[in-house]
């Protein structure tokens, strides 16, 4: 009895579970829709789960970020440094150990993911009223202020580390991104050169002492 | 009514009874531990910039990304000695939950492995997320059944309990919740990448293997330039993944055995090729879980005939006459043509064939 009590007792979570499962990863729909919020309330925080896994449409284009800062000279003027892309060697650096890589290229890929949505928002920002515009952009830099503070952070560690003699004062981000050559354009010859277009940039951001190498 | 109770006692019956597919979670407890100190391990001398209390990821920002009612024992205090602590408590947790095993160990490993991925939400990967649902349920399992030290009393002592127990019904619902999420999560991926135009155009494969984060060769991205490869690899992927579900489900072994080894050489391709190991690693290691345990003992014993075949084959053949009975059987022609030539020594002959009889008793 009590093994038949405990392990009925025991199915109830797993009923539930598989069917809020089902109902979290299904497609948006309009039945969806209907009994959404239950299934996330019962899933989330703990079994999160997103499997689009580069479906249904990976990357078609590669992020580039660019790097500048203004370093106090000596003589006490600032000056501001030239550009320098710091995606790619990041991006390279899994290459340096085959056998058990490197995850620093998921730094980049959450602050590309970051710049993109926030581009995405504040594009849409700028179709509102003249009234609405100026309280979204508020509250759009209140939502990313955390991102900007990673950025604000992680640029601050990567600007010592490319000038280690000079005292940096600020430091700004762009994020651009390069369409990857389309699959039909592939063997051309000379290779077809995509555009560089920006994405986003960032004001200039205080630069933050102390952040680990 | 006494119809209804029948089913429900044979449900109840089927689920207490035996523990099922000990041999997938022992794997899977293995890949977790593995993975988590690879994890580690990888960046280990990059560790204060990406998890340290003064990492670029600071205790505040990452403290303000918790979830409602997630944690990191990593938040709990800015000092480097803590950090340090738990840091290296994560790399040896691991190690033991991949040798030993057992519920302690889990629940520790479940707690420190969520800690160590909600400190950096930014370096997970896919892989992670599986990780942390599937080490929940794993709490709930018997892991250490296979491939731990003492498993075999283990075994003997679940063999030797009488009768259904509620023990045996959590392992078994936890068992079937493993694999039912990684159903999901293929037939997840699959369906969102049925529904891309690149995946149906079968140029998927060819743009994701120009993002530099994930080129780890200039090779590998030429290959995926070819439209046939590519178009195969693309829809193998689709088939695969879609069909996950319907091959679990399947009574056929040789299905399950199939789609099983086709989705783990999937991962193996983009551990090598894409670099992300522990992401392949995790996923190889939940579809361990798919397999039955007769499968794997089906698996066993076709792997043990294999090397038995390819041990036969490359083995010399037995001489017919060994050397010394050769030098002597020459010395006696030598000395006398009617001496008696003497017969070849029947020992080492015998001796073989005992060891024959020994391998196939064995076998």
């Amino acid at each position: 009895m009590r093994v038949r009590l405990g392990s009925l007792l025991a199915l109830v979570p797993v009923v539930l579970y598989t069917a809020a499962c089902l109902v979290y990863n299904a497609p948006a729909s309009p039945a969806r829709n209907r009994v959404d919020s239950t299934a996330v309330a019962f899933m989330e925080p703990y079994f999160w789960q997103d499997w689009q896994l580069f479906g249904p449409t990976p990357g078609d284009s590669n992020s580039l970020v660019y790097m500048e800062a203004q370093v106090r000279l000596p003589s006490g003027q600032v000056v501001q440094t030239s550009p320098v892309e710091i995606e790619g060697a990041i991006d390279r650096a899994p290459r340096g150990f085959r056998v058990n890589p490197t995850k620093l290229p998921g730094i980049m890929l959450a602050f590309d993911e970051g710049a993109q949505h926030y581009d995405q928002a504040a594009t849409k920002i700028k179709k509102l009223p003249a009234a609405q515009r100026a309280q979204a952009q508020t509250d759009l830099d209140q939502a990313y202020a955390n991102d900007f503070l990673e950025m604000q952070r992680f640029m601050s560690a990567r600007a010592e580390s490319l000038f280690p003699q000079d005292r940096i004062v600020a430091v700004r981000a762009t994020f651009k991104t390069q369409p990857i050559i389309p699959f039909s354009q592939r063997y051309e010859s000379p290779a077809p050169k995509e555009p560089i277009e920006p994405l986003m940039q960032t004001s200039w951001l205080p630069y933050v002492a102390g952040v680990a190498q | 009514m006494g119809q209804l109770t029948g089913r429900v006692d044979a449900v109840v019956l089927w689920l207490a009874r035996s523990e099922r597919r000990l041999v997938g979670i022992a794997l899977l407890r293995i890949v977790i531990g593995l993975a988590t100190v690879l994890y580690c391990l990888a960046d280990y001398s990059r560790r204060q910039f990406l998890w340290g209390p003064h990492s670029y990821n600071s205790p505040a920002v990452a403290g303000k990304a918790l979830p409602h009612w997630g944690f990191s024992l990593f938040l709990v205090s800015n000092s480097q000695i803590w950090f340090e602590l738990l840091f290296h408590a994560v790399i040896l947790v691991s190690l033991a939950f991949m040798v030993f095993g057992g519920r302690a160990l889990t629940i520790a490993q479940a707690v420190l492995m969520w800690s160590l991925h909600y400190r950096n939400q930014d370096v997970l990967e896919g892989g992670d997320n599986l990780a942390q649902i599937l080490i929940i349920f794993m709490v709930f399992s018997v892991s250490n059944a296979y491939f731990a030290p003492g498993a075999k009393q283990r075994r003997a002592l679940m063999r030797r309990q009488s009768g259904p127990t509620i023990g045996t019904a959590l392992h078994n619902l936890a068992a079937y919740l493993i694999v039912f999420q990684t159903s999901v999560l293929y037939f997840t991926a699959g369906y969102w990448k049925i529904t891309g135009t690149v995946w149906q155009n079968g140029v998927a494969m060819y743009y994701i293997s120009r993002i530099t984060g994930f080129e780890m060769s200039s090779t590998y991205a030429q290959v995926m330039s070819s439209a046939f490869l590519g178009t195969a690899i693309c829809y193998f992927t689709i088939f695969t993944e879609l069909g996950f579900p319907f091959a679990v489900l399947s009574n056929r072994a040789w299905v399950r055995k199939a789609n099983t080894l086709a989705i783990e050489a999937m991962h193996l391709g983009i551990m090598v090729c894409m670099g992300l190991v522990c992401f392949g690693l995790l996923m190889i290691g939940a579809d361990c879980t798919c397999l039955r345990d007769e499968d794997y003992r089906s698996l066993y014993l076709r792997a043990v005939r294999l090397k038995q075949g390819v041990l036969d084959r490359l083995r010399p053949p037995l001489a017919e006459f060994p050397a010394g009975a050769a030098l002597s059987l020459a010395g006696a022609e030598h000395a006398s043509v009617s001496a008696p030539a003497p017969a070849p020594a029947p020992a080492p002959a015998s001796a073989s064939a005992s060891k024959e009889e020994d391998r196939a008793h064995q076998a």
